[in-house]
């Protein structure tokens, strides 16, 4: 009991001690590790120092007082037992120094202190080895935990403290220790991640300020199909926003090369047509002039015409009495022929009478004649007279008829006559209306050529007028002419300044290099 | 110490709480066990102290595995690594080292602190025995002592390369 308990005094004792180095050790390196942990620990073991070293001393001095009277029972026992007391004495008296000596080495930072070359038994022995333990325990410790610690300071954290054989607050203080250190270890790591996130941040932001300043240098230099692409994600709004921008100057701009390109057409078709309309425009003028001719000798036609038709109702008048008078003859002749066809009838008459005188003058002579025959050759003379006599009296007989046929003759001649007269008097009465036609015709035309004159007056002022527009027409068209060239000149110089942007990229290579090339 | 101890079968073990401590000086000669050390190697303190750290070294652990960790050392880093050893009677007990050199007040390498715990027995026999088998191999290829920890060194850096971590990152990543 009592050699047990010294023995745990002696525990105590070299515990407090070593306990304390640790404490010192562990203060130490606190600042290393900057953790709580380890401080903690420091203050812990300094504390259990104190209480543990004073517990021992104050259990050993109690203890050596006991062994004394327990021993002095009789007198040899009690020679036996001073001898044995004075050699254990003795025995404690130098494993105390030895303690004490090594503990003090412990105490000044000499962790290589042991106990060696142990001659002891038993207890005495086993205190000493104890003690040893105690300090290779503490040793194996503080060199644990330094090298972790150096380690940490190296930035290597696998090596933690081996909790293996570690026990009570040797654990917890190399847990404390280990947790401290993966503390650190997470603490770096999140330094690492965040210098390098930082790192990559920059990098990423070079690279994204690179891109997008190429891309403005691209659009300073007009080349519209400089979008962004393949932009880090935290940079894909202002990608996305840029393109967008670009998309819409590029819409912007195709419409407007377009209408440029619209314009440019037109102006030209204006400049063309309004050149068109200039010469039309001269030509019309020109026509107008020739018109304006025209109508003039139009005019004196038409006047020459009216003085034609006054003189042709003049003569239609003319016309008219003539056949007036030709009526009036035509009726005189036909009274003259009637005349004759009655005197006619008066011959034929007489005609008749002579023709009778002739046959009876015939008929006497023949009976002179016969009376002559009877009267024989005296009767002869008178024979040959009536046979002249009737000679005579058949060519009066013939001469008769021939008279009568001629009167005859004529009476039809005279018929004829009258039926021409009359169909002449017809003839002449047609001639009459048709000179009254002609006349009233000539009176048409007259009036119409005093309307054509007016009328011809009424287009020679529309003439002036259409001059007039003409000329200001002209002028307009020059004017147009002008307007279209300047027009003209703007779009190219609109569409030159628009085909500075480069909107589609080139589909080949072939232009690019033909560019260069 | 003329020593020829012959390998067992055997395996000797601890306790998953106790550390096998031991320290030594800048050459490597021991200065400090722990008693527990001193139980499993199966040697007294006394027989210990003053001899080369290679005492308890196994046949089955290649040198190339020291190579690299005295390399680390040397370079005033810890280094972890686990270790086939074998104690006074050949039995053979598996450790997971924990070896960091020690500093003066100067701030000088003053020796070296091994602290050893009950590897992960998992780890050993799925990882560690398969690459140490083939490094060793790969060593006793080798007559000549210099050839054979070159090559054997070369092939656990190739092994490493092949894996793309650094040791420690290997070793952590148990």
């Amino acid at each position: 009991m009592t050699n047990l308990s010294s023995r745990s005094d002696f525990r105590w004792v070299a515990t407090g001690g070593i306990v304390a180095v640790a404490a010192s050790v562990l203060a130490a390196v606190t600042p290393f590790i900057g953790s709580d942990a380890a401080a903690y620990a420091a203050a812990a073991a300094s504390a259990v120092a104190g209480v543990v070293t004073l517990n021992g001393l104050a259990g050993c001095r109690r203890r050596f007082a006991a062994t004394g009277i327990d021993h002095a029972t009789t007198l040899r026992e009690q020679a036996d037992a001073a001898s044995r007391e004075s050699a254990v004495r003795a025995e404690y008296a130098m494993v105390m120094a030895r303690i004490s000596a090594t503990c003090q080495k412990i105490c000044d930072g000499d962790f290589e202190a042991r106990l060696t070359s142990i001659t002891q038994t038993g207890e005495l022995a086993d205190v000493q080895y104890k003690v040893n333990d105690m300090i290779d325990r503490c040793d194996a410790f503080v060199r644990e935990a330094s090298a972790s610690l150096d380690a940490v300071c190296r930035n290597i954290y696998y090596r933690r403290i081996l909790l293996g054989g570690l026990q009570g607050g040797f654990r917890v203080a190399a847990t404390r220790i280990n947790e401290a250190v993966d503390g650190q270890q997470k603490r770096d790591a999140e330094r690492a991640r965040l210098a390098k996130a930082q790192v990559d941040a920059t990098a990423e932001q070079g690279h994204v300020i690179d891109q997008f300043s190429g891309a403005l240098r691209r659009l300073a230099g007009g080349d519209l199909t400089c979008s962004l692409a393949d932009m880090p994600e935290n940079y894909l709004l202002l990608q996305r926003e840029f393109n967008g921008a670009l998309d819409r100057l590029r819409k912007t701009l195709r419409a407007t090369v377009g209408a440029a390109r619209e314009v440019t057409g037109a102006a030209a078709e204006i400049s063309a047509s309004a050149m068109d309309l200039s010469e039309r425009t001269e030509q019309q003028a020109a026509g107008l002039e020739q018109t304006s001719a025209s109508m003039e000798e139009i005019s004196a036609s038409v006047k020459k015409n009216a003085k034609s038709a006054d003189r042709a109702d003049r003569l239609a008048a003319g016309a008219r009495e003539a056949a007036d008078h030709g009526a009036a003859v035509v009726a005189s002749t036909v009274e003259a022929m009637q005349r004759i066809e009655e005197s006619s009838k008066r011959i034929a008459d007489i005609i008749g009478i002579i023709d009778e005188i002739a046959r009876q003058t015939n008929l006497l002579a023949l009976n002179a004649a016969v009376e002559a025959a009877r009267a024989g050759d005296a009767g002869r003379g008178f024979s040959v007279v009536a046979t002249e006599v009737r000679s005579l009296a058949q060519r009066s007989s013939q001469a008769a008829n021939g008279i009568k046929n001629l009167i005859n003759n004529s009476s039809t001649q005279v018929k004829d006559g009258v039926e021409l007269a009359n169909r002449t008097g017809l003839a002449l009465d047609e001639i009459a209306a048709s000179i009254k036609s002609v006349a009233n015709i000539v009176a048409d035309i007259a009036i119409a050529s005093n309307e054509q004159a007016i009328a011809i007056e009424q287009v020679n002022k529309a003439l002036v007028q259409m001059d007039e527009v003409t000329q200001r027409n002209s002028s307009l068209a020059e004017e147009n002419v002008a307007t279209a060239k300047k027009l003209e000149g703007q779009s190219a110089a609109l569409s030159e300044q628009v085909a500075f942007f480069q909107i589609d990229r080139p589909t080949s290579f072939a232009p690019r290099a033909m560019r260069f090339g | 110490m003329s020593r020829s101890i012959k390998p067992t079968n055997r395996e000797v073990t601890f306790e998953d709480r106790e550390f096998l401590v031991s320290k030594t000086d800048i050459k490597g000669r021991i200065t400090y066990v722990n008693q527990a050390f001193c139980r499993v190697s199966d040697y007294p303190e006394a027989e210990l102290v003053g001899q080369p750290h290679s005492i308890v070294r196994h046949p089955d652990t290649p040198r190339a595995v020291f190579k690299l960790l005295w390399d680390t050392l040397g370079k005033g880093r810890e280094a972890f690594v686990y270790l086939k050893n074998m104690s006074r009677t050949g039995d053979f007990y598996w450790v997971f080292a924990h070896v960091t050199p020690s500093f003066s007040n100067e701030g000088k390498i003053c020796g070296f602190h091994s602290n050893r715990r009950l590897p992960d027995r998992r780890i050993v026999e799925r990882e560690i025995q398969s690459i140490y088998s083939v490094i060793l191999e790969e060593e006793k290829k080798h007559r000549n002592g210099q050839e054979s920890l070159a090559a054997g060194y070369e092939l656990l850096n190739n092994l490493l390369l092949a894996k793309n971590v650094s040791y420690d990152e290997f070793i952590f990543s148990l």
